[in-house]
């Protein structure tokens, strides 16, 4: 199955633009990583079986490309990630210091605590957008919440 | 509040800037780093003393071959090179459409001088390669990158080093010419080293 780009678009930007912050840590290298994610759908004549099928191919796609991103010599001039959370609205104090308690994990620990509290996605769905083993994603998530509760406390509850 | 709550409620604060049109979709326009021109104005390569590749520090832009890395190989392009004035120069490169990622072939000499590799020569055996001695065992490694993952290659083994790599160190063990081997990458992407031991 396919499904109209635009209707992706709706649907997922957002929660395509947030993944990609948080490996990029900036805006706009984020916004271009969802944009050439969904050229890349678009231009990829693959079939899929189901949306979230879709879903987790966006993802991993959008993952793979934000890595691409960071990883590459070549930068763009890039705006302080403490000047961009600046410009940023919290609900709450515990909200601006748990954003940036996350974003300052180490990367293989934030992408998986990512997929799983904001993805809602379950060990064995992380597995196969990460295409890490199941065992390996567990072990990422006890270390990346110990290291968040380390940090925030008691504002961070233990998960059983 | 539970913590997915606290997570998402936190997370909700990020807000892209830019409407992506479906039209530029669909047209394959891209406006990221990926196609058309990329724009290294950040990247501002301080050189120390001479430097054989910035013949031209009094000219305030010229155009060099040089070469460049596209998605792990080795291309001789122009790259447009500016002086900043201060010491520093910025370099533009022309990034071809279908190319995932670009990096200089760049090394750090003995004296702290850093330094871009010309010559496609050095490049191979310094940066797309490293031939290794183990024991009585010339063994081929290679850190290679493709479709946004990076491999180790070890005698023809693929090993999927993407996310393990992201801290600067990777080890493991692996198995060749019927015996056992433990390697060690170290570094970034652009310059690293690679050991290789035999097990005891």
């Amino acid at each position: 199955m396919r499904q109209a780009v635009q209707e992706l678009i709706e649907r997922y930007q957002h929660n395509l633009f947030v993944a990609a912050f948080q490996i990029c840590k900036n805006q706009e290298d984020a916004e271009d990583v969802v944009q050439e994610t969904f050229i890349q759908y678009h231009t990829t004549k693959k079939e899929y079986e189901s949306e979230e099928h879709i879903r987790a191919w966006l993802l991993r796609v959008a993952i793979n490309k934000a890595k691409n991103v960071s990883y590459t010599f070549w930068r763009r001039n890039k705006q302080p990630l403490e000047d961009y959370i600046e410009t940023l609205t919290f609900e709450s104090e515990e909200s601006g210091e748990l954003f940036e308690t996350v974003l300052g994990l180490p990367e293989k620990y934030r992408i998986v605590i990512h997929l799983f509290y904001y993805e809602e996605y379950s060990v064995q769905e992380i597995a196969k957008v990460l295409k890490l083993s199941e065992s390996n994603v567990k072990v990422r998530l006890l270390r990346g919440r110990k290291l968040l509760k380390d940090a925030l406390k008691e504002e961070w509850e233990d998960d059983k | 509040m539970t913590n997915k709550e606290k997570y998402q409620q936190a997370f909700s604060a990020l807000k892209a800037s830019r409407k992506i049109e479906v039209e530029d979709i669909i047209m394959n326009k891209s406006i990221g780093f990926t196609r058309g021109i990329a724009v290294a104005a950040a990247i501002a390569l301080c050189f120390v003393g001479s430097n054989s590749i910035c013949y031209a520090a009094t000219g305030n832009t010229w155009v060099e071959k040089m070469v460049v890395f596209f998605s792990g190989q080795a291309t001789e392009t122009d790259v447009t090179v500016r002086d900043l004035g201060n010491g520093d120069y910025s370099y533009t490169v022309e990034v071809p459409e279908d190319e995932a990622s670009v990096s200089m072939g760049f090394v750090t000499e003995e004296d702290g001088t850093e330094t871009i590799i010309t010559d496609p020569d050095l490049m191979a055996e310094g940066m797309n390669g490293a031939m290794t001695q183990s024991g009585n065992v010339e063994l081929h490694v290679e850190v290679v990158e493709e479709n946004g993952l990076l491999w180790l290659v070890l005698e023809g083994q693929r090993l999927d080093i993407t996310e393990d790599f992201t801290d600067g160190e990777v080890e493991g063990t692996f198995s060749a010419n019927g015996k056992e081997y433990k390697y060690l990458v170290t570094g970034t992407k652009e310059e690293y080293g690679v050991s290789v031991e035999l097990c005891e």
